[in-house]
Parts: C-alpha cells; sequence; structure tokens
C-alpha cells in the first residue's frame, strides 16, 4: 500500500469514527430534554412531613364475634414522598406510639399498652418502611414492611391518592391507606380464638385505615 | 372461651400431669420388684415414686396451655420477652431433673435452685433493659430473686418432704387458684391463665396421690419448678405493665411459704391430715390476700373524658327544652 493509498484509508476511518460518535452523542437539545425531564421528577417528588392534627390512624377489630368496635392511635409521625406520574420513586416512612392507643375507655387503653397486647414499653414504637409503590386501576399499592410487636411482616396497603393543595402557602398532599392484617402474625395473641379466626374474645384480623395530611419541608 | 381451649388449656395439663405421676409410679414399682428379687428378701429402701418427675412433669403439662393460648402461633425464642414461656419450662423441667438427682448436695441444690431463679430473670427481663431496667437493676434482680427464691424454695421443699404427695398439692392449690385473679386484676391476662393451668396439674397429683400417698413426692426439684414458673408471670406483671401494684405480686410469690407452717405441727402419724390443713390454711390466706389486693389495688377508671363537657345548667337545659317545643 502506497504513502497515498494508506492516508485515505485512515481519513476514511477517521470520518467513520467521528460518524458514529456523533450518532451516538445524544444532540445538545436531545441532553437539555432528558435533564429536563428528570429536574421535572424530581421537582414533583415533594417530601411531606406528616401533619399530626390532621392525620388519623384508625383500627377496627371483631369482639366476641358479634360486633366491630374501633380504636385509633394519636401519635404518628414520619414523612413521604410520592408523585402520582412516578409511583416507583415513592417512599413512605412512619412511626405510631403505641402508648398513644386510644379507644375511648381508660381501663381498655391501658391494658391494650401492656404485656397482654402492645407490650409498649419492649415495643413503644410500630414502623412502616415503603419497598415499593405501584399502580393499580386508578387506586396505588402500597408496599412495605410493617413492624409491629417485635415482628416485621411485609404488607400491601391500598393506596388513595387524594391530591395537593397548598395550606397557608406550604405545599400539602395526603392520601388514604386500607389494610389488614392477621394480629396473631405479629405475636399479638390475647383473647385469640383457638382456631385463630374471628370468633374469640378478640377477632384476629384487625383492618386499618391510615390518612395521611402531609406538609412540605 | 370455648370448649376446645378450656380441653388444651385447663383438661390437657392436668391428664398430662397425672399420666406422667403415674407413668412415674409405675416406673419406681418396676424398679422396686426388680431390686427386691435382687436382694433376695432383704429390706428395700421404701424411697420415693417419681421424685424425679415432679419438675418434668410441670414443665411438659404447662407447654399446652401456653402453645394453645397462643393460637398455636409461638417460637421457642421470641423477641417479645412476655411470650419466652416455653425456655423458662425448659430451664425448670431439665434443671428440676437435675436437681431431683443431686438434692442430697446442698451447696450444689441450693446454688441450682438459685441458678434457675436467676435464670428465668434473665430470660424474661432483658428485652426490657437498658431503657426501663439498668444493666445494674437487672443483674441485681437476677441476683435477689435468686437468692430470694432460693431461700423460699428451701422452706417449701422442707414442707414438701414432710407432707407427701396429695397432702403438698392440696396445700398449694390455694396458690394456684388465687394467681388467675391475682395476675389479672394486675393486668396480665395471659398470665392469670397460664397461672390457672397449675390448678389441673396440682389437681392431677392430688389425683394420684391419694392413690399412691407415702411414694409420691413434690420435693427434689418439683417446688423448684412451681416457683419458677409463677415467677415468670410475676416479673412479666411488675415489669412489662405500668403502674402494677407491687404488693399483690409479691404476696402472691410468698404465699408458698405459707406450706412451711406445716412443719408446725407435731410429726406424729395420727396427726399426718393435720399439716395439710395447717399449711393449706396458711398459703390460702397468703395467697387470698394477694387476689384480694389486686382487686383493691387495681387501677380504678379514669374519668370519662367525653364527661368532662359540663352538663348544661338546669335553667338553660329548661329553655332549650321549651324552644325545642315551640318550633
Amino acid at each position: 500500500m502506497n504513502k497515498t493509498a494508506a492516508i485515505a484509508v485512515s481519513s476514511l476511518a477517521g470520518i467513520a469514527a467521528i460518524a458514529a460518535i456523533a450518532v451516538a452523542t445524544p444532540s445538545r437539545s436531545a441532553v437539555e430534554g432528558l435533564a429536563s425531564t428528570a429536574q421535572t421528577a424530581t421537582l414533583n417528588l415533594r417530601t411531606y412531613k406528616v401533619d399530626k392534627v390532621h392525620t388519623s390512624v384508625i383500627f377496627g377489630i371483631r369482639h366476641q364475634g358479634v360486633t366491630n368496635f374501633y380504636g385509633r392511635f394519636n401519635e404518628i409521625d414520619g414523612e413521604f414522598s410520592f408523585d402520582p406520574e412516578n409511583p416507583g420513586a415513592g417512599s413512605f416512612n412512619f412511626t405510631i406510639a403505641t402508648n398513644s392507643v386510644d379507644t375511648g375507655n381508660s381501663d381498655r387503653d391501658r391494658h391494650l399498652r401492656q404485656a397482654d397486647f402492645f407490650n409498649s414499653r419492649q415495643f413503644p414504637q410500630i414502623t412502616f418502611r415503603s419497598t415499593e409503590v405501584r399502580r393499580s386501576g386508578d387506586k396505588f399499592e402500597l408496599v412495605g414492611d410493617l413492624s409491629l410487636h417485635g415482628v416485621t411482616k411485609r404488607i400491601t396497603a391500598e393506596m388513595d391518592w387524594i391530591g395537593t393543595g397548598s395550606i397557608r402557602g406550604t405545599p400539602a398532599a395526603g392520601f388514604e391507606a386500607r389494610f389488614s392484617i392477621k394480629r396473631s402474625d405479629f405475636g399479638m395473641t390475647t383473647y385469640l380464638a383457638s382456631d385463630g379466626g374471628e370468633g374469640g374474645g378478640l377477632g384476629n384480623t384487625v383492618n386499618l385505615i391510615v390518612a395521611v395530611e402531609g406538609l412540605a419541608n | 372461651m370455648n370448649a376446645i381451649e378450656i380441653l388444651l388449656g385447663f383438661v390437657v395439663p392436668g391428664v398430662i400431669a397425672g399420666v406422667l405421676w403415674l407413668g412415674a409410679w409405675l416406673v419406681w414399682r418396676l424398679l422396686r420388684s426388680e431390686r427386691a428379687e435382687g436382694d433376695a428378701g432383704e429390706k428395700t429402701s421404701s424411697g420415693a415414686a417419681g421424685a424425679w418427675m415432679s419438675a418434668p412433669a410441670v414443665a411438659l403439662a404447662m407447654t399446652p396451655a401456653f402453645v394453645v393460648l397462643n393460637g398455636y402461633h409461638w417460637t421457642f425464642w421470641p423477641a417479645n420477652g412476655t411470650l419466652r414461656v416455653l425456655p423458662v419450662l425448659a430451664l425448670v423441667g431439665v434443671a428440676g431433673l437435675i436437681e431431683s438427682f443431686v438434692w442430697k448436695i446442698a451447696p450444689l441444690r441450693h446454688a441450682m435452685r438459685a441458678g434457675v431463679f436467676a435464670g428465668v430473670v434473665l430470660i424474661t427481663i432483658p428485652p426490657l433493659s437498658p431503657h426501663i431496667v439498668s444493666t445494674e437493676q437487672l443483674i441485681a434482680l437476677a441476683v435477689g430473686v435468686g437468692v430470694g427464691f432460693a431461700l423460699l424454695a428451701h422452706a417449701v421443699d422442707a414442707a414438701a418432704h414432710r407432707v407427701r404427695g396429695a397432702g403438698f398439692a392440696g396445700m398449694l392449690l390455694p396458690w394456684a387458684i388465687a394467681a388467675g385473679p391475682a395476675l389479672f386484676f394486675s393486668g396480665y391476662a395471659n398470665g392469670a391463665r397460664l397461672g390457672s393451668a397449675l390448678v389441673p396439674i396440682l389437681i392431677a397429683t392430688i389425683v394420684v396421690g391419694l392413690f399412691f400417698y407415702r411414694q409420691m413426692r413434690f420435693a427434689r426439684g418439683g417446688v423448684t419448678a412451681l416457683l419458677a414458673v409463677m415467677l415468670q408471670y410475676l416479673l412479666i406483671a411488675q415489669f412489662y405493665n405500668e403502674n402494677t401494684p407491687t404488693l399483690p405480686l409479691l404476696l402472691l410469690g410468698i404465699a408458698p411459704l405459707g406450706a412451711a407452717a406445716a412443719l408446725l405441727v407435731p410429726g406424729k402419724q395420727e396427726r399426718v391430715w393435720l399439716r395439710p390443713v395447717v399449711g393449706g390454711v396458711a398459703v390460702a390466706a397468703i395467697a387470698g390476700a394477694a387476689a384480694y389486693s389486686a382487686w383493691m389495688l387495681k387501677p380504678k377508671e379514669a374519668e370519662n373524658p367525653w364527661a368532662m363537657v359540663p352538663a348544661a345548667p338546669p335553667a338553660l337545659a329548661a329553655q332549650q327544652s321549651a324552644d325545642a317545643d315551640r318550633s
């Protein structure tokens, strides 16, 4: 191969390499577009802190197999971040003080705090850490680890994202989640029927509603 | 409580205890007859049937009561300190069995008992340490309870040597009966049910002991097992519950000491029935005081928060009623 031919081959190879790099490299506008999308997602994924005053944690349980009675926890803390357009990036972390249980009867509340039920001295908190959020029709499924009574179990809650707004100039958002647990799964078996069903002094299934209002940090 | 719970929580423990006692007695009879044949008519020791069986009998009979109480959901070593019943039953069963074989070596016997009672503390209380019970308090509690209950066990064991079989179980029956209300009014319903499971175990002992009175003894491990089982419920009620009055639990803890009153009765054969009566009355008095004080001292129900809103004055109420009638 003479010198001219070698230069020609080298030039063609160089042009091909430059073309390949050019094709592989996104245009400036494309890069800007991607950055903009990421920024939008980040902006929409605002973190909200629980507004304790306007947040409710309500539970219901069967009593003697004949009726349901309800109670609530008065102390919940935590934060969440969520964008309905990008649910997978959402995060929900909450803690509930077990000694804040309130059923409208002080005797029963004291008993619920003690060794027979929540064992508040050893387990002062119930915690929830989300692991996954996914769309399910017009609602969402909130999957996470619930730690209660020294036992951690994965639960799935049906979540209704109620929306966002502004309260006295502070961005706010809220949702309502509903789920059920078997209290026997968490080692809470006082007054449980021997068949683990709902017919004991207290049923096994506990239905929970967690309605949270959050204010932007 | 349905029929199955009653069956498994009360009847089954009694049946297990009764079968184990009878089994131990049969083994003793077999060994005795073999020894008698081997000794070719020489005098054989009267011994005591199944003295080694008393602690395992208590532990094995209590197990179904605990399992049914927890709806068949249990693990051997749960994080929850209030559910560590099976480790304590295993400890008292094994340690009581060993105690029955080394009971003649007094220092070892006392050390073993103290170790068992301290072990119950160290199984039950550590989940509360250090945030409720400091490490120093935990150590002091283990040592104090170990030594204190070993002394208690020594006194009760002495009564168990003097009052055998049905008599001794009968003396402790009021204690087991009183445990239910005393623990329940102390805010520990599970402990009340578990403590009550000692009732069928003692009744089974009484029934078997009526037939084999002189051969049955609850000494040599059995006393340690009974006290250690109850100790765990006392510890849970006192430390895991809030604002639990100590007096009822203390009285329930020392109530078996009343059995030592049987030792005050002179040891004549014709008065053999008097010892369990005296001991039983003493136990019943202390255990009854425990149940009564638990009832009296239980925290009173607080004001209904909804009743805190003052009622409308009569004049205003009458005015509102009249307004309602006009409208």
